[in-house]
């Protein structure tokens, strides 16, 4: 207790505008870590990992839970689980959603190691069979939605390409972007300040072609997390969410696959044991054809076209070993690559060219069990986005190539380490480095005709470098039988040349209990990022968009975020009733100047940004969700607010975000008509985004003053707004069990009644009076998917 | 630079394919007319002037001087979204104003002592005195009856640059040096090139050129495309010189000229032009409200306006020197 009570007076002693030191920050941590060890004694642990029992895949989020009511837990990233309990015998109670649940007695003489493997709950369940995972309303954490990644795979989706960044669309506090965007502004924030992990490495642009789809193939995934606010200290880096996915491990068991053909792509996707019950991998991957179809026609339509197309694709690899119980091992690996190309040939002479961008990440993971309450995870990670120009002039026999690169690469390492001493504390605490590299622009070029060649690449601008440190720790703590409270405090360091940034963040989430199924909570994060991506194409996620580092005059942006918010879980837990307000205050964003254009010249980015903006973002969210039985699905609302304030922009004038938008309502509808059938539907509604509208039309002398040009103005920022969106979707799957495979045909109707929904507008000045356009994307979509499973 | 073009050439290809790519997609989809729910709009009265003193703008071995150099134009603003056109006021009345109140009427019968009027836009044009030149405001009004006004704008304009040719050198590319003597306080030049082929007398243009010194940045419309040459500095038209580096120091400019002739030797003339401050910020607006005006993802841009009295438009002002290097 005194531990508790000195956590306690430097948590109210710590005053946020005082940074403390490093020495300081250490010192928190150990006495932390300290707590209450002398009960430890009169204890013994239940320790072990969960697993699902055909693959051998280690289940995230499982429950697990003392009957006696004396303490509970729930399994991390790696399907670990400790709980420590008195002495004595107590029923133990293992669920998870789409699982049968498992009850056993255990002995609770000593400390116990066990690896649990759950049964996996045949498709057609009664509606009277259900298994959930830890209510809603008994955890500490708010603004988290742990994606039903089956459910997911159900929902409508366009061309039938499943995406779950689209399913995120659907969830309140959550907006898409443009029509068809997989982009995703979360409570006010805009797409970068996303921390999207894949296997814990982040990923610095997550869209297929322009953000129609994202790269995430979702027959790889094993879960999906997002965070909107009462951020655990264990995250840092990005001001607005963290998307947590993680890829599945690969069947310990047996060898089988999954494979589908599509209206656009195909994906393939296997896993199996290489060694049984010790080494497992997992691959999976995908392309799409349109080009492949499409080259005929264009070779018909212009003969000296020698080709032309545009295709993506995306290749996820896990591989991971057992030493024992106590250590595995994680190789991650995932690439993606986006390419647009065309040449021709006239005569002797030849041109090819392209235009290409992707991500490449790799992760390494050792996790290692010191003792019953102690669990260690080390991660070192690469990634790195880059996109290119590359091109050939042949002529003859002499030829011209270059080669034009812009990328950011980021080497990690951090070590997380989980304590649960006690059913009342689960102690994180851990700490990472990264290095940041960023080439905004550097060219190769071969000459054969003046025999110029240049194999290593030039920088045509500076490359740059920073280092971003992070240490974090944090206490999820059942204080009494009503309060829970996630606390913890996050510290980085960040460098760049001789400029040096740190911040310490506290963290706050605390739930209290007003009945068994019912909570009130509360949360308040402050967050710091590092990096900025400077686009100006509201939404469009052209590849060329440039991370750039903060800098000795484009300092790091900050945000300040507090929630509060009340649960209701229904007493058969199939319902799950949120609703939470939040008002979040962001400072040091930063804008391009006004007007400047979608390529980016990377010499002189830093002349080209507004700095110090400030934004404000609030609302309320509110969503009701069926989890279990032959109805699922849920309906999210969202009311908000969202402005933004630059000295140089609108005259200084608080101006709405492009993506203010003040209504947002998603359904979710999936239906299990029989066994062989499911029927799923969505509908969305959003409030017009805003843009600008030209006011008027005056002469301006332009650059040579005897000829002025005509110049059109607009009033004041974003002060328009597009018309109001709404989409419905269905999708019907039709599955049958073969003799040695499953089927699946999915038949998806995208915009079923073909709203024309906007995508842009403009001022079309070819007929005698200028009228204002609205251009629309896409009308009524229907798509036809096969899928088997072996 | 026939290698760094076709890249160059190729780069504007592959933006345009792009947008063409989302241009093909939107037509795939749909356009239609969108019923405007936007208030009446009042037209204003629009004056624009640059106020150049200084040199004039001539190639002193054919005799060729520049057409302008004062400009000074009336005309209304209409709304984006009506059938109205844009009409030169000719009936406005313009005063022009020293610092010394000397008030000259200019239109819209009296053209003073130094204007006349340009019929093709109906402009005003005509030359300051270029002696006398240093803190010297000009003030520029316009009146009509049918708008609010009068339509005040005004300039200080800086003083004349203080810089000499130190020569050029010719081989590869040619090297134009030039000394300036900066005056102490925060001060921009705008610097351009004039070629002149001295053997046909025909070609006068801006050229293509890059500067070896600190302080300078690129100021085009395509800036984003401006290409860099072998040792990496920018290659531009026009640019602008700020003196953060070397305030009230003596300076020394080199101009890497990139004419694009060969085996003729052209005349070339360096405008060094000391403008005001917001000089710039209304170029940067007004390359970016142009390249932007057909980009419906891009932030609009307004042209940066600083007349007062219920108009709009823009009065600038700047001080030339002209460098000859034969």
């Amino acid at each position: 207790m005194r531990c508790l009570h000195v956590q306690i007076m430097l948590l109210i002693n710590f005053n946020p505008t005082n940074f403390m030191t490093a020495k300081q920050f250490f010192l928190l941590c150990l006495f932390v870590i300290s707590i209450q060890k002398v009960a430890i004694a009169q204890r013994a642990t239940l320790s072990g990992y969960i697993e699902d029992a055909k693959t051998s895949e280690r289940l995230i989020g499982v429950n697990i839970t003392a009957k006696s009511g004396v303490g509970g837990t729930t399994t991390n990233n790696y399907g670990f689980f400790s709980l420590t309990l008195p002495k004595g015998a107590t029923h133990i109670s293992v669920s998870y959603l789409g699982y049968e649940s498992f009850d056993f007695e255990w002995s609770g003489a000593q400390d116990t190691v066990f690896t649990l493997r759950l049964k996996e709950q045949s498709a057609m369940l009664s509606e009277a069979v259900v298994t959930a995972e830890v209510p809603l309303s008994q955890q500490s954490q708010m603004s988290t939605i742990e994606l039903n990644m089956k459910q997911a795979k159900m929902v409508p989706a366009l061309f039938g390409e499943v995406d779950i960044l689209r399913v995120l669309q659907f969830l309140p506090g959550v907006h898409s972007g443009n029509e068809g965007s997989t982009g995703l502004y979360v409570r006010g924030g805009g797409p970068d300040q996303n921390l999207i992990l894949l296997d814990g490495v982040p990923l610095y642009n997550v869209s297929h072609l322009f953000g129609f789809f994202s790269v995430f193939n979702a027959d790889a995934i094993k879960s999906t997390t997002l965070i909107k606010g009462g951020f655990p200290a264990r995250y840092g880096g990005r001001l607005s969410s963290v998307i947590d996915i993680v890829m599945k491990d690969g069947d310990m068991q047996a060898f089988h696959g999954e494979a589908s053909i599509g209206l656009i792509a195909s994906k393939l996707t296997l896993e199996g044991p290489i060694v049984k019950d010790k080494t497992s991998f997992m691959i999976s991957g995908r392309r799409t054809y349109i080009d492949v179809l499409a080259q005929p026609l264009i070779r018909a339509t212009d003969p000296t076209v020698s080709k032309a197309g545009y295709y993506f694709g995306d290749v996820n690899l896990k591989v991971n070993h057992k030493f024992g119980e106590k250590d595995r091992l994680y190789a991650s690996y995932f690439t993606n690559i986006d390419r647009f190309y065309f040449g021709t040939r006239e005569g002797t002479s030849r041109f090819e060219g392209g235009l290409q961008w992707g991500n490449s990440a790799g992760a390494l993971r050792w996790n290692h069990l010191y003792n019953p309450r102690l669990f260690l995870n080390v991660t070192a990670t690469y990634t790195r986005y880059q996109w290119s120009l590359d091109s050939k002039i042949t002529e003859n026999n002499e030829s011209f190539s270059t080669d034009y690169r812009s990328n950011i690469e980021d080497l990690g390492l951090k070590a997380d380490w989980e304590y649960l001493p006690n059913p009342n504390n689960h102690v994180r605490f851990g700490g990472g480095l990264i290095h940041h590299g960023f080439r905004p622009a550097a060219l190769r070029f071969k000459d054969t005709g003046t025999g110029i060649n240049n194999d290593s690449l030039v920088n045509l601008a500076p490359v740059l470098s920073s280092i971003e440190g992070s240490m974090y720790i944090e206490n999820d703590q059942i204080l009494t039988n009503k309060l829970r409270v996630n606390y913890g405090l996050h510290f980085n360091y960040y460098l760049f040349n001789k400029t040096s940034y740190q911040s310490l963040q506290p963290r706050l989430s605390a739930r209290y209990l007003l009945t068994n199924r019912s909570a009130i909570k509360f949360s308040y994060a402050r967050m710091q990022q590092f990096l900025h991506l400077l686009s100006s194409n509201n939404g469009i996620g052209l590849p060329s968009d440039l991370w750039v580092p903060a800098t000795d005059s484009i300092p790091p942006m900050l945000a300040d975020q507090v929630a509060i918010g009340y649960t209701l879980n229904s007493t058969d837990n199939k319902y799950e009733f949120t609703v939470e307000a939040y008002y979040k205050t962001m400072q040091g964003i930063i804008e391009y100047a006004a007007g400047t254009s979608s390529f980016i010249n990377p010499n002189d980015w830093q002349s080209r940004v507004e700095t110090g903006g400030k934004g404000w973002a609030y609302g309320l969210e509110v969503l009701l969700q069926k989890k279990t039985g032959k109805n699922m699905g849920w309906i999210g609302y969202t009311l908000s607010w969202n402005n933004r304030q630059f000295e140089n922009l609108n005259f200084g004038k608080v101006y709405p975000y492009r993506f203010d938008r003040r209504h947002d309502l998603s359904v979710v509808y999936t239906r299990q008509i029989s066994k062989n059938f499911d029927l799923n539907a969505t509908w969305v509604y959003g409030t017009g985004i805003a843009t600008n509208l030209p006011v008027s039309v005056g002469l301006t002398m332009g650059e040579t003053p005897q000829s002025p040009v005509e110049a059109v103005s607009t009033g004041d920022l974003n002060s328009y707004r597009f018309r109001p969106y709404h989409r419905g979707d269905i999708s019907l799957n039709w599955n049958k069990q073969l003799k040695k495979m499953e089927r699946t045909w999915n038949i998806s109707i995208y915009n079923v009644y073909s709203r024309r929904n906007p995508f842009f507008i403009f001022r079309d000045t070819s007929g005698s009076q200028p009228v204002l356009k609205q251009v629309s994307l896409f009308p009524i979509l229907p798509s036809i998917s096969y899928r088997i499973k072996f | 630079m026939k290698n760094r073009a076709d890249f160059r050439n190729y780069t504007i290809t592959i933006k345009a394919t792009v947008l063409g790519l989302f241009a093909a997609m939107a037509l795939a989809g749909c356009e239609q007319v969108l019923p405007l729910d936007v208030p009446p709009y009042t037209s204003k009265l629009n004056l624009n002037a640059l106020l150049i003193a200084g040199d004039d703008l001539a190639f002193p071995q054919v005799s060729l001087k520049s057409d302008y150099q004062t400009t000074i134009t009336a005309s209304n603003t209409v709304g984006a979204f009506t059938a109205d056109r844009i009409k030169f006021l000719k009936d406005t009345k313009i005063e022009f104003i020293t610092d010394n109140n000397f008030v000259e009427v200019l239109a819209p019968v009296n053209l003073g002592l130094r204007f006349s009027r340009q019929e093709t836009f109906d402009t005003i044009w005509g030359f300051l005195p270029t002696s006398s030149l240093a803190a010297r405001r000009y003030e520029v009004r316009a009146m009509h009856p049918d708008y609010d006004g009068p339509v005040i704008g005004s300039q200080v304009l800086p003083a004349r640059p203080n810089a000499q040719e130190l020569g050029r050198a010719d081989g590869t590319e040619t090297r134009l040096r030039i000394r300036l003597q900066d005056n102490a306080g925060p001060q921009q030049y705008l610097v351009r090139v004039y070629g002149f082929d001295l053997a046909s007398l025909t070609s006068e243009s801006v050229v293509l050129f890059s500067c070896v010194t600190p302080g300078f940045s690129t100021l085009s419309q395509f800036d984003d495309f401006d290409f860099e040459d072998p040792s990496g500095l920018p290659v531009t038209y026009q640019g602008l010189l700020s003196d953060r580096g070397f305030d009230g120091q003596t300076v020394d400019l080199e101009l890497i000229v990139y004419s694009g002739w060969t085996n003729v030797r052209l005349q070339y003339v360096v405008e060094l032009l000391s403008v005001t401050a917001n000089f710039e910020t209304y170029l940067r607006a007004f390359y970016r409200n142009q390249n932007n005006e057909f980009n419906p993802f891009s932030e609009p841009i307004s042209i940066y306006q600083n007349v007062t009295g219920g108009g709009v438009g823009t009065v600038l002002g700047g001080t030339r020197r002209t460098l000859v290097f034969p």
